[in-house]
């Protein structure tokens, strides 16, 4: 690639330097000379729309919005003079006055939203023009976030961040002139919406309280809370976040843009079911007495434990292990091995034949990134690997990449893939067909998951291999993505902890005496360990069942001891993506009550 | 409420000025005065025909508050028609019974829409806020005592 | 409503209360007053706007009904909106909560005797309308007027440093509050305590001796049967932020107890008339206008047992001996309001001195699961009924509010008609006679709307004509120069 000449202009009598192709804006921006913007937005296409960004060149009688205007070498720019000064304050009362903007009802009203802080910053005390009062509607449907059309400046940073960046573009504008507005699908809610995967980029991008998170609202302004960054537990991914926490509370989650593997985008999980779903939390130890769960203390719980242990001396000890515990907790679990015959991480369907040879795919985000055709099997990243999803869209949508998925199921990826087959009795015919769509792929990516380690799957997927290798440019080798669904499920199985997919006939084979459940901050409390029919008979049999969780759940019926565990936000720690990279946990709040992190439980109980 | 909020300052301000009519005195008719604070939205027509009086009697006149800059709450009902927020509050609501819309010459007549200060008459000074703080209140007051215009920027002033 | 040849003296608009409101007195031909009427002049519509906003707003859209209690309106609000969200708040939340309330009484009171009251009791009611003011006070009484400025000032700095503003806070949510209180924001309250009480016993001493020097108007001022109706705790005692409601005759007998202020529509109704925006509360059973009741201090203090705090308590035992029961008059407004700031003080020492008011449990996570949500409290000025309907998004579709004040119209009514009827004398019109019809007015401390809003004033022309259409007599008010 040729590298961008560099070019050089006047701002604001500033000797500048930039590079070809970038806009005024952006030249400024790294001279640092500010532009106030209310549109713009780094990571997406300019808009121009809010014409805050105006400058004046020297030459022309017009001013131009600088965000979308390329810079030219020896031009003269000046941002800041009365002409424009005046023109961002009439923009401004202009917005005021076209909507309602009140401020006193809005819950970014204490400085997090940027109409106001420019309405501040120009001094805006009244308005010229006629307020219009417009009859808007507020959609409250969504069940994370509220739209409230009284306060849209239609910016479109939505709009673009939803198309750009989780590509499913849901949202759009409709209507004409002053009755502009943002819409969802083909105007409905967002509660009706087929394509909205309530990825919350919408409400991050929103520069006023239009979108808004609903269980935050109020809940302290954003701009006074304390950042801590950390990493998200629910998926392997590893999406870096920042949690938002005032007075020992989660205020709201955003996406870290610091985040090598995220860049500040999240899907529905970690955006928001890691902290906008009110859960049972368990907040003390807990011991079973006359056939109910009473609160009791730390001392009491682990006597009452290890009495159980004694009890089934003559059996087997087993524990059942999360496979979302941090890679500290999996040290302490070898450390404390030997107590047990035998320990299991509980992974999803399939997933053990895929930890049996657990492999890292190196690079694996960016190689999704650059590719310009991608091979899916047995992954279904719209439902367990959501930004995954985004950048498969992204690539496709605007990158013009090739898309092939063989699934189990139909999921919204299908509507933007080139080929889409059930994994059955595929024929010549489809592996012509492959090879068509693939044939001219310099960068293919193959991606699959645990629902590709049936039988079936495993020979499609080789076969998979074989036709990529052949097609790809130059013969090079394929390394294919391996993307399993347990968050540190790959880490566990490299530490040498068999990965037990089917719980009851682990369970069955070998019934123990003793059965330590480490639940850790399963959203569900692992209750999906139950999802099984047989597997609450065997641990009612088993009798002697402890669960180590976050969350009070129907596991913790089942349960002589509870131990309260620690949360994602108050662990501290490091989990290990599917790219194997060490991505580190800190702990934004103090544990809640009682609550230890896994690894301290373990120590105290068995160590 | 705000204004009260000068707390002692009050004291200062009463040998710096004379006050006339205002809702914590019992003066009832507006006399010709240097300087008229004025707050609320206009919503009827008795708030019409006081705010253009104040108009024609203050030398300088001053808006107060959000209500007056931008309509604000008492402006919601703008999304609704006149009537329904009428029959709701009067016939409707659950409380209610054997309800009807007072519409007796005592009650001033609403306007159909709520709307701010300045578009009725010339504005001299504005104190946006809701409620604006007491200190924003002493600051205006004693910049046009000294015969300034307040200016405002963020770090004294609020919309909300 | 008026007849043709009816007598009609305006009193527009009435001063020193909050809000805008004005009085007419109607003289039959005799020349005595045949009626008065107190009409409210002001309507904004919340009960219809507040349809389709987030409920999470409505703490904030209804702290704007008023200025003095906004604190009130946002915990009734937030109180409903924890019903709909099904949760019991946690410990430290309701003491904050309670905290904000004390604060609010303390300067709402406050406000209400000093600046809005005391003009006529320190000045006199016939004094010159033009210094019958705070600010006359301040030129005439200094030392008084700093007092119920510095009394409430504490009243407003208490509310500042709990919920971080002085007005229209943002501090009660949905599930509790969002902001916990410091170690040094507490340490700063409990310095301020013992000057404010300090101010509260001298008013309260001050209301005494004009009740001793001046008994018998006292006693017969807008006197009249009544029942009354307030919050109480389970053993009977002085109750704002949450309790049950009771139900006294006017000698203070219970008719009803310990009812559920979530079923407040089944022993309340409203009615409306046409020359009036305030809606007219009465007690169903009884009807209307025989289910007149009265709220607020006065009505609080007949019906309680006793109070909890100490001071108050005896004050409250001194009160009762003093004033004989019925207590009816509604000067006794005056030392029951002085007589709930001394509680609302202790209670401040209370809260702040328990073990959980620093803790920072203060708020629950929690989704819509019921459709409706009932929040009742005891504003200053008397009981205070907000009852949402929400779906489970989150989307307010009805609302319905009873505010405080509007529980006392009918007795207001009541009160401006028995004092006029006292005091209006048809041949001779003197302006004093209309400020005591006024202040008749004031002992109610009415909170007509949102009382920051006075777009200024209408210029204001008493004529008294006889049944002919001739002038007897005119009254204006002058222009404010002294």
């Amino acid at each position: 690639m040729i590298a961008p000449q560099e070019i050089t202009l006047t701002i604001d009598g500033n000797v500048c330097k930039g590079m070809q192709g970038q806009t005024i804006l952006q030249v400024a921006g790294a001279n640092g000379i500010e532009i106030p913007t209310l549109c713009y937005l780094k990571h997406l296409s300019p808009w121009g729309g809010c014409r805050m960004c105006i400058v004046e060149i020297q030459g022309s009688p017009k001013v131009v919005p600088s965000c979308s205007t390329p810079a030219v070498e020896g031009s003269t720019v000046v941002t800041n003079s009365p002409r424009l000064q005046g023109l961002r304050r009439l923009t401004l009362e202009l917005l005021f006055s076209e909507r309602n903007h009140f401020c006193p009802i809005c819950p970014m009203n204490k400085g997090d939203c940027d109409l106001q802080q420019q309405g501040y910053r120009f001094g805006i005390d009244s308005v010229r023009y006629p307020y219009l009062y417009p009859t808007l509607p507020v959609d409250l449907s969504g069940r994370y976030l509220g739209l409230d059309h009284n306060r849209c400046i239609l910016c479109t940073r939505c709009v673009r961040t939803c198309d750009e960046v989780e590509g499913v573009h849901t949202l759009d504008i409709g209507n004409r002139g002053v009755k502009n507005q943002i819409i969802v699908d083909l105007n409905v809610t967002f509660g009706m919406s087929t394509t909205c995967t309530s990825c919350g980029a919408c409400v991050t991008a929103c520069p006023t309280g239009a979108l808004f998170d609903k269980a935050a609202a109020f809940h302290g302004p954003l701009i006074k809370c304390r950042q801590t960054r950390t990493t998200c537990s629910e998926c392997p991914v590893g999406c870096g976040l920042v949690v938002y926490t005032k007075d020992d509370r989660i205020v709201d989650v955003f996406g870290d843009v610091e985040s090598p593997i995220s860049r500040g985008h999240l899907c529905r999980r970690g955006r928001y079911e890691t902290w906008a779903e009110p859960r049972p939390r368990i907040r003390q130890p807990m011991v079973r007495r006359d056939g109910k769960l009473v609160a009791t203390s730390w001392e009491e719980a682990v006597r009452t434990l290890r009495t159980l242990i004694s009890a089934s001396k003559d059996r087997q000890n087993a524990m059942l292990v999360s496979p979302r515990v941090t890679n500290e907790t999996i040290r302490t679990l070898q450390a404390i091995g030997a107590r047990f015959d035998r320990i299991g991480a509980f992974v999803a369907n399939k997933e053990a034949a895929l930890c049996t040879t657990p492999e890292f795919s190196p690079d694996s985000l960016s190689r999704l990134q650059d590719a310009d055709a991608i091979v899916l099997i047995g992954v279904e990243p719209s439902r367990t690997h959501g930004v995954v999803a985004s950048r498969i869209r992204t690539a496709v949508r605007r990158r013009g990449a090739k898309l092939v998925i063989l699934h189990s199921r139909r999921s919204d990826l299908d509507t933007y893939a080139d080929i889409s087959a059930p994994v059955v009795g595929l024929e010549r015919k489809f592996w012509k067909q492959v090879g068509d769509v693939l044939g001219t792929a310099k960068r293919p990516v193959l991606v699959y998951g645990p629902m590709a380690m049936t039988t079936v799957g495993v020979t499609i997927l080789d076969r998979l291999i074989k036709t990529l290798g052949s097609v790809a440019g130059g013969g090079e080798m394929l390394a294919p993505i391996q993307l399993p669904t347990s968050t540190n499920g790959l880490a566990l199985a490299a530490a040498g902890v068999e990965p037990v997919e089917d719980v009851s006939t682990w369970l069955a084979v070998r019934p123990p005496g003793f059965l330590h459940i480490v639940a850790s901050d399963e959203p569900d409390g692992g209750a999906r360990l139950l999802k099984e029919p047989h597997v609450r008979p065997l641990l009612e049999q088993i009798d002697n069942v402890v669960v180590q969780a976050s969350y009070h759940s129907v596991l913790t019926d089942v349960a002589r001891v509870v131990l309260p565990a620690a949360i994602w936000c108050e662990k501290n720690g490091t989990i290990t993506n599917f790219e194997g990279r060490t991505l580190p946990l800190q702990a934004a709040l103090p544990v809640n009550g009682e609550a230890r992190e896994d690894k301290t439980i373990l120590e105290i109980a068995f160590a | 409420m705000s204004f009260l909020d000068l707390d002692e300052r009050l004291m200062d301000l009463a040998r710096l000025v004379e006050f006339t009519a205002s809702p914590i005195t019992d003066v009832k008719e507006i006399p010709e005065v240097d300087v008229g604070i004025v707050e609320g939205a206009v919503c009827n027509d008795e708030n019409e025909r006081v705010l253009r009086t104040m108009r024609r009697r203050c030398k300088v006149l001053v808006a107060l508050g959000d209500c007056a800059l931008t309509g604000n709450i008492p402006a919601l009902r703008n999304q609704q028609k006149l009537a329904d927020v009428l029959e709701r509050g009067y016939v409707e609501t659950e409380s209610t019974q054997a309800g009807g819309v007072p519409g007796a010459p005592d009650v001033p007549k609403l306007l159909t829409k709520v709307r701010p200060i300045q578009e009725f008459v010339n504005v001299d000074a504005h104190i946006p806020g809701c409620p604006p703080d007491a200190d924003a209140i002493w600051y205006a007051v004693t910049e046009l005592l000294a015969g300034r215009k307040p200016v405002w920027t963020p770090a004294n002033m609020r919309y909300d | 409503m008026t007849e043709p040849n009816a007598n009609i003296i305006t009193i527009n608009p009435v001063t020193r209360i909050e809000g805008h409101a004005k009085i007419t007195i109607q003289l039959d031909d005799a020349g005595n007053v045949a009626d008065a009427r107190f009409h409210v002049v002001e309507f904004r519509g919340f009960e219809k706007f507040c349809e389709g906003r987030f409920f999470a707003e409505m703490p904030q859209i209804t702290a704007r009904i008023c200025g003095i209690c906004p604190v009130s309106h946002m915990l009734a609000s937030a109180k409903a909106c924890d019903a709909i969200l099904g949760v019991e708040i946690p410990r430290p939340a309701k003491l904050l909560r309670e905290l904000l309330h004390m604060g609010q009484l303390t300067q709402s009171h406050a406000l209400s005797f000093f600046h809005l009251s005391a003009p006529d009791l320190l000045l006199g009611f016939d004094s010159d309308p033009a210094s019958r003011n705070i600010i006359g006070l301040i030129q005439q009484h200094p030392d008084i007027a700093k007092r119920g400025i510095r009394l409430r000032k504490f009243g407003q700095e208490v509310i500042k440093l709990t919920g971080g503003r002085k007005i229209h806070a943002d501090f009660p949510v949905p599930g509790g509050v969002n902001k916990a209180l410091t170690q040094s924001e507490r340490d700063e309250m409990l310095a301020g305590l013992p000057e404010a009480m300090e101010h509260a016993g001298f008013a309260l001493d001050l209301l005494k001796k004009y009740q001793a020097t001046h008994l018998p108007e006292v006693e017969d001022f807008a006197c009249f049967d009544s029942n009354f109706m307030g919050l109480v705790r389970p053993d009977g005692s002085l109750e704002h932020y949450d309790g049950r409601l009771r139900f006294c005759d006017t000698k203070a007998n219970i008719l009803e107890d310990q009812i559920d202020p979530a079923n407040y529509l089944n022993v309340i109704a409203e009615t409306t008339e046409d020359w009036s925006y305030l809606k007219f509360p009465f007690i169903k059973s009884l009807g209307y206008p025989d289910g007149m009741y009265r709220v607020g201090p006065l009505a609080r203090l007949n019906i309680v047992d006793r109070v909890s705090t100490p001071r108050a308590n005896d004050e409250l035992q001194e009160w009762r001996s003093q004033c004989v029961p019925p207590r009816r008059s509604s000067f006794y407004y005056h030392w029951a309001r002085l007589i709930e700031i001394v509680y609302a003080l202790e209670r401040i020492e209370e809260l702040l001195r328990d073990r959980e008011i620093c803790s920072t449990a203060t708020l629950v996570n929690a989704r819509p699961v019921h459709e409706q949500g009932v929040g009742v409290i005891e504003a200053p000025r008397g009981t205070l009924f907000h009852h949402y309907w929400v779906d489970e998004a989150g989307r307010v579709e009805r609302v319905n509010l009873i505010v405080a004040t509007g529980n006392n119209n009918l007795a207001m009514n009541r009160a401006v008609k028995a004092v006029a009827e006292k005091y209006v004398k048809s041949q001779q019109l003197q302006e004093g006679m209309l400020n005591r019809v006024e202040a008749a007015i004031r002992c109610y401390d009415p909170c007509l709307s949102c009382s920051t809003h006075a777009v200024g004033q209408m210029p204001i022309h008493v004529e008294l004509v006889d049944g002919d259409g001739r002038v007897l007599q005119t009254l204006t008010r002058d222009e404010g120069a002294a």
